[in-house]
């Protein structure tokens, strides 16, 4: 493994579908051992980076590298460090759970049979079952068995828990993090719902019309950004020069304001509070050309 | 999902504004106040804690290291976190019962003296600071 | 990965499997009939006479022996199954796109599609070789000695053999590239049927060097084993048509030497067919030529034939493996 190397290194990445651009510009370092949370609308690009980054699709301008490795170029040194859940999840309907796993043993040097046998068990699917006659839940929970036990240094998730009923969510979530909080795996997953994330992520990269809008460390992200809110539409040019406004909403007299900055706001026209995950996220995808000077923000903290 | 040998179950509340590491740190310190967790006791593993509640083990293991630092409990290599033998502040449910009805009746008479809530907790940390610099207690 | 290319095929060689054991059943069970029947046949014209039960044997024989279903059975079965084993197998993968699923495990794709390619393809060639064996016993009775007619050629030797994983490998390659297994097999078939109708009439006549014998009279040959490509007459000194004529450029001419002579067609027969009177032949300065494969070039022919279609199918799976390091499933 390349020493050192980020989990995941993007330059200028970009993919075209025809004319259509599904992902452009996109520049990421993320560090390892971090659960990242790639979040935006559908059609942002957030399975278009997931498959370039798992090897599946093929960039169209720009640069790759997982843990130091192109997926082009070494494309057995990346398929052996990560484990991939795909959106659509597509199955083998006619394997049965143990000729699935048995799959993994076989495909996979390192396969951890043992640990898959016992997720299995504990989740209490039956091995004779084919994949077909198991619910939506189960199925999924089995894919990311699948994922676990090849014990990879990457797990890249996409819309790990789209379509499950509450109980599933908890438990597919509570086995990807479990493993984490034993391997130390870095966990990279797009998802729709935000308020999820809030407690599981520490690092968001935020995509927005195939462009990334942020990626930071949510910690900073969150002490960096301030919701103000006020009544008087003047006050915004008292800010000090510093901030950077994302997105305004106004409602009756009541105007609410998300502002980057790095300093404290102590102006008596606001009522400054500290901004939840999802209204930093929705405020992101919200605002048009408001980002900071075109560029995204870039995480500058402990790796 | 059984987690085996557990003692405490956690509970995040996402609406208190209170971050879920401080809530953690808070939940442990209250149990071992209220003789729920005695010295020796081990704090479940942070792979069992995720498991059931869903939040980034980073989270479990700032809030373990803040009740190591505060000296609440030791993390013993392989084994897991136990509760200090010497945990200050652990006291049988009967004081704690008798030390609340004590507070009760001299903020009852605060309040009619004249002071309100902020007076009061501004008062309280005053005195705590002062004990703290004078006796050199360890805070809680 | 053996264990994964063997599991996900696994309905598809079942079932090729039992199809040919049925047919080599099935053939068995006639074929045991035939045999009876023929040796029937041979007494018959031996000249001790016919016995009374072969005259009847002879009736139903000429019924059932030559009904081309037998035959077209043996020669439709390489082609189909190669065809039928070969386009599932990448094409299934991209039409249900579990080959996110192979393609995300430690696997590259050029091992896992060289894995399901060898394996099943071994697979496609025993099966295949199974029923050139049976193919075989069926024809030998009835062709001994003349295999080198299109026919019989096409059904036993290695021909078959090379056929089956020739249409394995361009279900293959073609399911690659469309990558949907239905349009992958409606598209193969005929791709496949044009292959062998290109070698068979094209090119396998020309893969040996021919031969040729002549004679004064088309009733004048004594040779009885070969493949016949063309027959003519053509002026004497040739033995074969100059430039710019054909094989029938003299046929009008010769014909006005019909109806000179006759050719009794027994012993003591008075009917005859006619026959082209050999000194009004002559006199035309034509002679009879028969231009044909020997039976003797069966095996380089079958050897140089195979290669051809191995050749195109290893450039077929060359294509096979780009199609796949190339495309985003």
């Amino acid at each position: 493994m390349a020493k050192g190397a980020d989990a995941l290194e993007t330059t200028g990445l970009g993919k075209r579908y025809g004319r259509v651009w599904g992902l452009q510009d996109c520049t990421l370092h993320l560090p390892r051992g971090r659960i990242v949370a790639l979040v935006g609308p559908n059609g942002a690009g957030k399975s278009t980076l997931l498959r370039m980054v798992v090897g599946l699709s093929t960039p169209s301008t720009g640069a790759l590298t997982v843990f130091g490795y192109s997926p082009q170029q070494k494309a057995a040194e990346v398929i052996r460090r990560i484990g991939y859940l795909d959106q659509e999840r597509p199955q083998y309907g006619f394997l049965r759970v143990e000729e699935i796993l048995r799959l993994g043993k076989e495909l996979n040097p390192g396969w951890d049979k043992a640990l898959a046998h016992r997720h299995v068990a504990e989740l209490e699917i039956p091995l004779r079952a084919r994949m077909a006659t198991l619910s939506v839940g189960q199925q999924a929970q089995v894919a990311m068995t699948m994922c676990l036990a090849k014990r990879p240094p990457m797990l890249v998730l996409d819309e790990p828990v789209a379509a499950l009923d509450p109980l599933a969510r908890h438990q597919l979530m509570g086995l990807l993090l479990g493993t984490v909080a034993e391997e130390g795996t870095t966990v990279l997953l797009s998802s729709h719902v935000i308020s999820d994330l809030e407690a599981v992520c520490d690092y968001i990269v935020i995509l927005r019309r195939s462009t990334v809008a942020v990626a930071d460390d949510l910690d900073h992200l969150v002490g960096s950004h301030r919701l103000l809110v006020g009544s008087d539409p003047e006050a915004l040019s008292t800010l000090p020069s510093s901030t950077h406004i994302i997105a305004t909403a106004t409602t009756g007299r009541q105007m609410d304001v998300l502002v980057r900055t790095e300093e404290r706001i102590d102006d008596p026209g606001w009522d400054v509070r500290e901004p939840t995950l999802e209204e930093i996220v929705l405020a992101y995808l919200r605002s048009g050309s408001q980002i900071v000077s075109g560029r995204p923000i870039e995480r500058g903290g402990p790796s | 999902m059984a987690t085996e040998g557990a003692l405490l179950r956690f509970r995040l509340d996402p609406r208190t504004g209170v971050a879920p590491y401080r809530q953690l740190v808070d939940q442990v310190a209250h149990a071992i106040r209220l003789g729920l967790l005695r010295p020796g006791d081990k704090l479940p593993s942070v792979r069992e804690v995720v498991t059931q509640i869903t939040i980034n083990p980073n989270t479990v293991h700032r809030a373990y290291r803040e009740l190591e630092s505060a000296g609440l409990v030791e993390a013993r290599a392989g084994l897991g976190t136990f509760v200090v033998e010497s945990a200050s502040g652990s006291t049988t449910p009967q004081r704690a019962a008798a030390l609340r009805e004590e507070l009760r009746q001299w903020a009852r008479k605060a309040l009619r003296a004249g002071l309100n809530q902020d007076g009061l907790r501004g008062l309280l940390a005053e005195v705590l600071h002062d004990l703290e610099i004078r006796e050199g207690a360890r805070g809680g | 990965m053996i264990w994964f290319a063997w599991r996900v095929q696994r309905l598809y060689l079942l079932a090729a499997t039992a199809a040919v054991a049925g047919i080599a059943i099935w053939f068995t069970i006639e074929g045991r009939h035939e045999e009876a029947m023929w040796s029937c046949l041979l007494d018959r014209i031996h000249p001790q006479g016919p016995s009374l039960y072969c005259s009847a044997a002879w009736t139903a024989y000429n019924f059932t022996h030559w009904n081309p279903f037998f035959y077209w059975v043996l020669y439709a079965v390489p082609g189909l199954l190669g065809v039928l084993l070969g386009a599932p197998l990448v094409a299934r993968e991209f039409d249900h796109k579990t080959a996110r699923i192979a393609w995300t495990q430690s696997v590259t794709r050029a091992r896992w599609l060289g894995t399901k390619l060898l394996f099943v393809g071994v697979v496609v060639a025993a099966l295949t070789a199974g029923v050139v064996a049976l193919a075989e016993w069926w024809t030998g009775a009835v062709r001994a000695g003349a295999t080198v007619l299109p026919d019989p050629f096409d059904v036993t030797g290695l021909a078959p053999i090379s056929y089956g994983v020739f249409a394995f490998l361009l279900g293959a390659a073609l399911g690659a590239v469309l990558r949907r297994t239905g349009w992958t097999v409606f598209v193969a078939i005929p791709l496949f049927g044009l292959s062998r109708a290109l070698l068979r009439f094209a090119v396998r006549p020309h893969l040996a060097s021919t031969m040729t014998t002549a004679s004064p009279t088309m009733t004048g040959l004594g040779w009885k084993q070969g493949w016949v490509l063309n027959t003519g007459y053509l002026p004497m000194g040739q033995l074969s048509p100059p430039t710019g004529k054909t094989w029938s450029s003299w046929a009008d001419v010769a014909q006005t030497c019909l109806f000179r002579s006759f050719v009794p067609i027994g012993p003591n027969s008075r009917m005859g067919v006619p026959a082209l009177d050999r000194l009004c032949l002559t006199a035309h300065r034509l002679h009879y030529v028969i231009q044909f494969q020997p039976q003797s070039h069966y095996w380089q022919l079958q050897v140089e034939e195979s290669a051809i279609f191995l050749v195109v199918g290893f450039a077929l799976a060359a294509i096979a493996f780009l199609a796949v390091r190339k495309r985003t499933v």
